[in-house]
């Protein structure tokens, strides 16, 4: 999934830090990886009470836990579905359709007030405007 | 509605005198937009058949009404007015 808005992370077990380097080189994985040992601190796998290894956890892009279990395929499987979401929903939002009716978002306005002064309807974005085309008859 | 992030803008067909007695006349104090823009008159471009036309438009600036009943549509405007921006 490279070049998607995917990122996978791990948490190395392997109490020799040069054994999980080995690793890495060897099986050429190109994904970073947290020490599980810290400092100061209890292990990462302690705070996430992992009981099982490997454990998997997919997030979402909220950070919700999707998935958590001990099946690599059924993660990845998660995985895709939350990615092609993610990537649909973003195509959505710069379709945005520009238009002058309802459901549509509101084309601007850039013109002169009766003073003379310009202005636009976009200026006042984040307000709820109300456009009255009025005259005085 | 003042204060409240609500602002009305007009746009008058008159002409620009009468525009602004108008204004004057009946003490209005919300801007409007000369029914002239780039391209041709304001009320052209948005497709405006029949007078006055209303329009609400929410913070993210979708068009949610579209008619011709003032009472209609300041109701759905305050019903806006306090509801949280929706970001994104």
């Amino acid at each position: 999934m490279a070049g998607r808005p995917f990122a996978l992370i791990g948490v190395n077990s392997d109490p020799e830090l040069e054994k999980a380097q080995a690793a890495v080189k060897k099986n050429e994985l190109n994904w970073r990886s947290f020490q599980n040992e810290r400092q100061d601190l209890a292990a990462i796998s302690e705070d996430w009470a992992v009981q099982g290894w490997p454990t998997v956890i997919v997030m979402d892009a909220k950070q919700n836990i999707m998935y958590r279990g001990h099946d690599g395929h059924e993660a990845t499987k998660i995985a895709q579905q939350l990615v092609v979401q993610l990537e649909k929903h973003a195509a959505e939002k710069e379709l945005v359709k520009i238009g002058t009716h309802v459901g549509s978002t509101a084309a601007d306005i850039v013109g002169l007030d009766l003073d003379g002064e310009s202005f636009s309807l976009y200026a006042f974005k984040g307000q709820v405007l109300m456009l009255d085309f009025w005259g005085d008859w | 509605m003042e204060g409240k992030n609500f602002t009305l803008i007009g746009v008058n067909s008159d002409k620009l005198e009468d525009g602004r007695a108008a204004v004057k006349k009946n003490e209005l104090n919300w801007r409007s937009f000369q029914n002239i823009q780039e391209g041709g008159k304001i009320s052209t471009l948005w497709e405006v058949n029949a007078w006055p036309t209303i329009l609400v438009i929410d913070q993210n600036l979708k068009i949610v009404y579209r008619g011709h009943d003032g009472h209609e549509a300041s109701k759905i405007a305050k019903g806006l007015v306090g509801t949280p921006t929706v970001d994104g």
